[in-house]
């Protein structure tokens, strides 16, 4: 077994390794560094203003906090302006960073390429529905220039750089400051003409098919996959990884998406049932997304890092990881992860990637016994979508202690899944000495 | 004593998190466990009231007529609560409902019974704190309506601008003697009423059977209202509503006010408003709660 382990872990620290070398990943690595700190700000906010200060969040209904606390308006308002500033435009300043640390690796001018890509991401978001109604339609298409849009956003800074590399003059001085003024900016008129016209091209060619813009384009592909097999189990299984797979690239919550047609009917019937008969043991969906994936699979969100936090905590000496993982904390009791995702980062980590599939796994298979063997019911009631997940199934079965027992031993396998990963990525860390100096 | 040490961290961080998560999990039990039981109240209540509203210029006695004959007419006295609505929007409440009363009655009246636009929209707000009270009270998840003349009103206003559908269902609504466009006999005139109710049509739930009866004395009008106003409704609720039927009445006590007790209105409410006995014309539709 330890040999096992040992030849695997090898084998991982190689494809870590071979990931973080190319220049592609170390332009990526970069950008996120620097728009961790709006993350990890707008996170924070979020989940206080959702949770705490709004009269539908969870800690506000269970604390009766509407009904005592003064100025709650006024904190939540504040809250949701530092969440909107600092998250819902993340993904131009990804473009922004990408393009600029990519060219910068192909020695070209990496200014100019940067607000090429932040302009190259309004255009691929343009709302072309508002040239033709007169109706007070927005100009962008404000929800894909969140995180979101962060996917769309890296691969333009790709694209924006390969333009920058093969379009713009050689520069023979190598160095940016001894450009004069004049060829510097004659130096970016040609790519900057070939990127516009390209994006423009490609956002009136996406309008064609859809009104959504290319990056609404890019999310109704996954409505179109249809996964059905005969166990609905096999299913959501299959539903989650590949969620955890997307994620894990970059792509942000698409099981939301997926979900939509399968669970409707099954949530309330289901809660027609139980308040019926005042228990949810024997309700007509048994199995559902709800049941099983929101209610087993996703602590602290995708890829149950809640779990992830805390073998950090338990575990890792690293003191970068324990201080992401302490602000994290707070956003994942409602589940939001983007800190850990972008900080640690989770996203095109080979290692961490690993126990970010398996553990939501793990978890469902065992809420999936414990509902089919009739050990615990169910999770039917309606619940704030704030509610901290490992809560979310002894509350949704009005309370059944052995809700929260499977929750627990579920938080505590997963921990233990994650552990060695966690000590893993602290070597590899170690060895490419994690060093991201801006120059 | 290192050993000690690292104890009694344990300890302390064991405790911390153990409170945390108490301090959570039992305020989260209890309060879940009353909303759940709420809702289980509403949604096994079988209790259907009938909420009536008069017209202006009438109090919350105004059915006191049309209820005794409904009550001597079948088999069942159904209990009867009347509310009057202050201008301040204080409840002023009179009578109770029995407690196994299924289908009792409950007339809500406004100090404030003026005519007008104006001040239907107001008494549609007063309603809307009335029905909120009631619905708190009494838990029930589905009534049914009866509007006489600018009651009508002030329920279509009510359905289209506080109504939550989700929270409880309205069976059927039956509107007697309802101007929809006022005073106009021509109904290319709308008044804005008739306007305003035929902007906001959509917001009408789409599981509403509506009866709007109108009385005639002559061709033209019961002596008050014209048969062209009450006739309006049709484009409000025709091809919104699940069905919107319109039935005129002639004959002895066709006259405007005379309507609530006119006997083949009785006979109509009784058909279409009320239960027949137990069994339920109108069951709970098991998809909402």
């Amino acid at each position: 077994m330890n040999t096992i382990w040992l030849g695997f872990s090898q084998k991982l620290l190689k494809v870590d390794r071979y990931i973080k070398k190319s220049f592609t990943y170390q332009a990526i690595e970069k950008t996120f560094a620097i728009i961790l700190p709006f993350i990890i700000i707008g996170s924070l906010s979020m989940a206080l203003s959702s949770s705490v200060f709004s009269k539908q969040g969870f800690f506000n209904q269970i604390y009766d906090i509407s009904s005592w606390l003064p100025y709650e308006d006024v904190i939540k308002k504040v809250l949701e302006i530092i969440n909107t500033v600092t998250m819902n435009f993340i993904a131009i300043m990804t473009a922004f960073l990408s393009a600029k640390y990519i060219t910068r690796s192909f020695k070209k001018d990496e200014q100019i390429a940067g607000f090429t890509g932040a302009i190259g991401m309004l255009i691929l978001n343009y709302n072309l529905a508002s040239f033709t109604s007169d109706s007070n339609q927005e100009t962008f298409l404000m929800q894909d220039l969140g995180i979101r849009g962060i996917f769309i956003s890296l691969i333009l800074g790709v694209f924006v750089g390969y333009i920058f590399k093969w379009f713009s003059p050689r520069n023979k001085q190598e160095k940016v400051d001894q450009y004069t003024f004049i060829s510097r900016g004659v130096g970016g008129l040609l790519p900057l003409a070939i990127v516009l016209g390209i994006l423009i091209g490609l956002t009136l060619l996406a309008s064609m098919i859809n009104q959504m813009g290319v990056n609404g384009l890019f999310y109704s592909l996954f409505r179109l996959t249809e996964i059905k097999s005969k166990h609905l189990i096999i299913t959501i299984l299959f539903l989650a990884f590949f969620n955890s797979i997307l994620s894990g690239v970059g792509i942000s919550g698409p099981l939301g998406i997926m979900q939509g047609g399968l669970d409707d009917t099954s949530i309330v019937s289901n809660l027609s049932y139980s308040l019926k008969h005042g228990t949810s043991f024997g309700v007509p969906f048994p199995i559902s997304i709800h049941t099983i994936y929101d209610s087993f699979g996703s602590f602290g969100g995708t890829g149950m890092t809640m779990s992830l936090i805390i073998a950090i905590l338990v575990a890792s000496k690293n003191k970068n990881s324990r201080k992401i993982a302490k602000f994290s904390i707070i956003p994942s009791l409602v589940n939001i992860n983007f800190p850990l995702m972008f900080g640690l980062p989770i996203i095109l980590n080979p290692i961490l990637m690993i126990p970010f599939i398996i553990s939501p796994l793990v978890s469902m298979i065992i809420g999936y016994f414990f509902i089919y063997f009739k050990w615990m019911p169910p999770a039917v009631y309606n619940l704030p979508r704030t509610t901290p997940a490992p809560l979310m199934a002894f509350l949704g079965t009005n309370g059944h202690w052995s809700a929260l027992f499977v929750s627990g031993i579920v938080l505590v396998v997963t921990v233990l899944i994650y552990i060695p990963f966690v000590k893993l990525n602290n070597q590899a860390a170690l060895i490419d000495g994690g060093d991201l100096n801006e120059k | 004593m290192k050993n000690k040490r690292k104890m009694g961290r344990y300890l302390f961080w064991g405790i911390l998190i153990l409170t945390c998560l108490l301090a959570v999990i039992i305020p989260a039990n209890t309060w879940n466990s009353q909303k759940v039981k709420n809702s289980r109240i509403i949604h096994n209540s079988k209790l259907n009231p009938v909420i009536l509203i008069p017209g202006s210029s009438a109090t919350q006695n105004r059915f006191d007529e049309l209820i005794d004959v409904l009550n001597t007419s079948t088999n069942r006295a159904h209990s009867l609560l009347k509310i009057t609505v202050k201008k301040t929007g204080e409840l002023k409440i009179t009578g109770k409902i029995a407690k196994r009363d299924m289908q009792p009655f409950i007339v809500v009246g406004f100090e404030d019974n003026s005519n007008g636009y104006s001040s239907i929209k107001k008494q549609a707000k007063w309603f809307n704190t009335a029905f909120n009270y009631l619905s708190d009270k009494y838990k029930f998840n589905q009534f049914s309506g009866i509007g006489h003349s600018n009651g009508g009103l002030i329920y279509t206003t009510f359905l289209e601008k506080y109504f939550d559908n989700k929270a409880a269902s309205i069976n059927t609504l039956m509107t007697i003697g309802s101007p929809y466009n006022g005073e106009e006999t021509n109904q290319s005139t709308r008044t804005q009423m008739l306007a305003d109710f035929v902007a906001d049509r959509k917001k009408i739930p789409t599981d509403l059977v509506l009866y709007s009866i109108a009385g005639t004395e002559n061709y033209t009008n019961d002596g008050i209202v014209p048969y062209q106003s009450v006739n309006a409704g049709k484009y409000i609720f025709q091809n919104q509503a699940k069905s919107y039927t319109e039935i005129t009445v002639t004959g002895n006590e066709s006259e405007h006010s005379d309507l609530p007790q006119n006997k083949q209105i009785v006979a109509l409410i009784k058909q279409y408003v009320m239960d027949s006995n137990d069994s339920k014309k109108n069951g709970p539709d098991d998809k909402k709660q």
